[in-house]
């Protein structure tokens, strides 16, 4: 068979081919029509042997080069991956995804960085008043004691609290999924903005404690706090997870590490940015709220306490009845 | 997503006779129809100027909300424009992707796509990866989604690697018959030995010289099909043509209408 043969006798097949790609691109699943979706398999492992043909036959690359793109383009609609499952994906982050994250060694390594950090750093700055503006900045130590020198309550209006709650969202969560992504240089970009960040918030907690605006200072912080610093915990935990599973590949290549291990810990990062979410609509309306501090602490109080039995709850959860919850084939 | 597919980085699949793996930017896939398929790979650049078309639509996306929440709402929605600008920015390509198979506007705009690295298309969870980590590949000063593309094989940044996607050049349909000649008529075709046949190689190097021909001069089509058309003389026994261009085209001509034995 010439070339010019084979494609007058299969040129029809192929743009039918074609336009059956292109229906299957568009996004409307409910107009799938079965007899097509027939069609297409059949006229897709054709082109699969008219590829071979013309390979076989050192067909020109004019015609080889169509056929690698129709076949290309066919196979990764035939063969598709699994879609997202909202069902399998909350069930995955309410027992599956704590149990991991308190059974890896990363996350403890974040939290004792941070919390050794913030604390040490807290102390550093009740024990020697300089610590902090060293660590900060005359300025930015200032425009903190300024903001602190009214009670919480006086903040703004709603309309400004709702523009200081997606400043949060953005800014906080955002700090979290960089030190997400950083993980990846080995976690140390995780390490950096994880450390930057206990130190700073320590010298300030400190700072703050032994000015005059501490009454103020801590009324604002309580209740949004469990919420935020394990955020910022978690987010460095999944990034660490990321940067080790680079170091420790448990005999697969790096990269096929790399690969296996980034959707557990974008699952991490996930509810890391979901509790950014829920203490940046905490700090933007209850933290700055009328209300009582007994209330603010009983947020506070609350809110760790759901972080505690979330986390580790799913521990004594009969493992036989969901799972493991270790990768198969771990 | 299969675990340990066979879609390695193979040079040619069992089966699939002749052609070595080009010297080229191209990714050979296995199907489980056991056909070796060939994705072009995108380069820096083109995705380069494909995100700052992204960039540019999100900016302009950014600042008409601004304007329109500002002019409604005196800074009441404001809050909701800066958490709807944090999705945007880190899930928004994204969530394109994932709709879009693959293309986001400026993706789309330069004629590339992402894929799976076996070749499927890519889930939510890979898009959501690739993009989160685009944070660290554009970060100054040593843009580590450079590097990464430049020494892995499949110019992957560093959210690809983890995500274990690809970006290929989503060719046009272009038409699929071979290359003709498109000059007068053929001077030197009598030259062609009766019954001469080919073979497959030199008749795949002849479609890919009458391919690219019409964008060479005349002094240097003779120039490389000189190359050839002398041996072809050497060897059928004839002096050398004046016109191996022709000469070349003639033998082609044949081969692509002769049936093969």
């Amino acid at each position: 068979m010439t070339v010019e043969e084979m494609v007058a006798a299969h040129l029809a097949e192929w743009q039918a081919l074609e336009a059956d790609v292109a229906w299957l691109r568009r996004p409307m699943m409910s107009r799938r029509d079965p007899h097509r979706i027939l069609d297409f398999s059949r006229r897709y492992r054709a082109a699969c042997s008219d590829l071979a043909l013309a390979t076989a036959q050192r067909f020109p690359a004019e015609t080889t080069g169509y056929l690698h793109q129709l076949v290309a383009d066919a196979h990764s609609q035939l063969y598709r991956t699994e879609s997202f499952g909202l069902v399998d994906w909350l069930q995955s982050l309410v027992l599956v995804v704590p149990r991991r994250i308190v059974t890896d060694p990363c996350f403890w390594i974040a939290l004792g960085v941070f919390w050794g950090l913030f604390l040490g750093a807290g102390a550093a700055a009740i024990l020697r008043p300089s610590y902090a503006v060293d660590l900060v900045g005359a300025a930015g130590i200032a425009k903190i004691e300024e903001m602190y020198s009214k009670p919480p309550s006086t903040f703004g209006d709603d309309a400004q609290r709702s523009t200081m709650t997606g400043f949060y969202v953005m800014n906080n969560a955002g700090i979290g999924l960089r030190a997400f992504a950083g993980g990846i240089l080995g976690g140390v970009g995780s390490l950096l903005i994880l450390g930057s960040n206990a130190l700073t918030l320590g010298a300030i907690f400190g700072h703050m404690f032994t000015s005059p605006q501490r009454a103020n200072f801590v009324e604002f912080v309580t209740a949004h706090g469990p919420f935020e610093l394990t955020a910022v915990v978690l987010s460095a935990a999944a990034g660490l997870r990321l940067g080790w599973a680079f170091l420790d590949t448990r005999g697969w290549s790096r990269l096929e590490s790399l690969r296996r291990t980034a959707p557990e810990a974008l699952s991490t990062a996930g509810l890391a940015t979901v509790l950014f979410i829920l203490a940046a609509f905490i700090e933007g309306f209850v933290s700055p709220s009328t209300l009582p501090y007994r209330t603010k602490a009983a947020v506070a109080v609350g809110t760790a306490a759901i972080l505690v039995v979330y986390l580790l709850l799913p521990l004594f959860v009969a493992r036989s009845r969901f799972g493991t919850g270790v990768r198969d084939d771990a | 997503m299969p675990s340990d597919s066979p879609a390695a980085n193979v040079p040619s699949a069992p089966g699939m006779p002749g052609r070595s793996a080009p010297l080229d930017t191209t990714l050979v896939l296995v199907s489980p129809e056991n056909i070796a398929f060939e994705y072009r790979l995108a380069g820096p650049a083109p995705r380069a100027i494909a995100f700052l078309i992204d960039l540019m639509l999100l900016v302009a996306v950014g600042g008409l909300t601004l304007l329109v929440a500002s002019v409604i709402s005196q800074g009441a929605l404001l809050g909701f424009w800066l958490a709807g600008g944090f999705f945007l920015w880190w899930g928004g390509s994204a969530a394109v992707e994932v709709l879009a198979n693959g293309q986001t506007p400026g993706k789309r705009a330069l004629g590339i796509r992402v894929v799976s690295q076996d070749g499927l298309s890519i889930n939510v969870s890979q898009s959501i990866l690739r993009n989160f980590l685009r944070a660290i590949d554009l970060a100054p000063p040593f843009l580590p989604g450079l590097v990464s593309m430049v020494v892995t094989s499949r110019l992957q940044r560093l959210g690809d690697l983890a995500a274990g996607t690809i970006v290929v050049v989503d060719r046009a349909a272009t038409v699929a018959g071979p290359p003709r000649v498109d000059s007068g008529p053929n001077l030197v075709a009598e030259l062609v030995p009766i019954g001469f046949t080919p073979s497959l190689a030199l008749v795949e190097a002849l479609a890919s010289y009458v391919g690219r021909r019409r964008v060479l001069g005349p002094a240097r089509r003779q120039e490389i099909a000189a190359i050839a058309g002398r041996r072809l003389t050497a060897a059928w026994g004839v002096p050398p043509s004046h016109d191996d261009d022709a000469l070349l085209c003639a033998v082609y001509e044949q081969a692509i209408r002769e049936p093969r034995r």
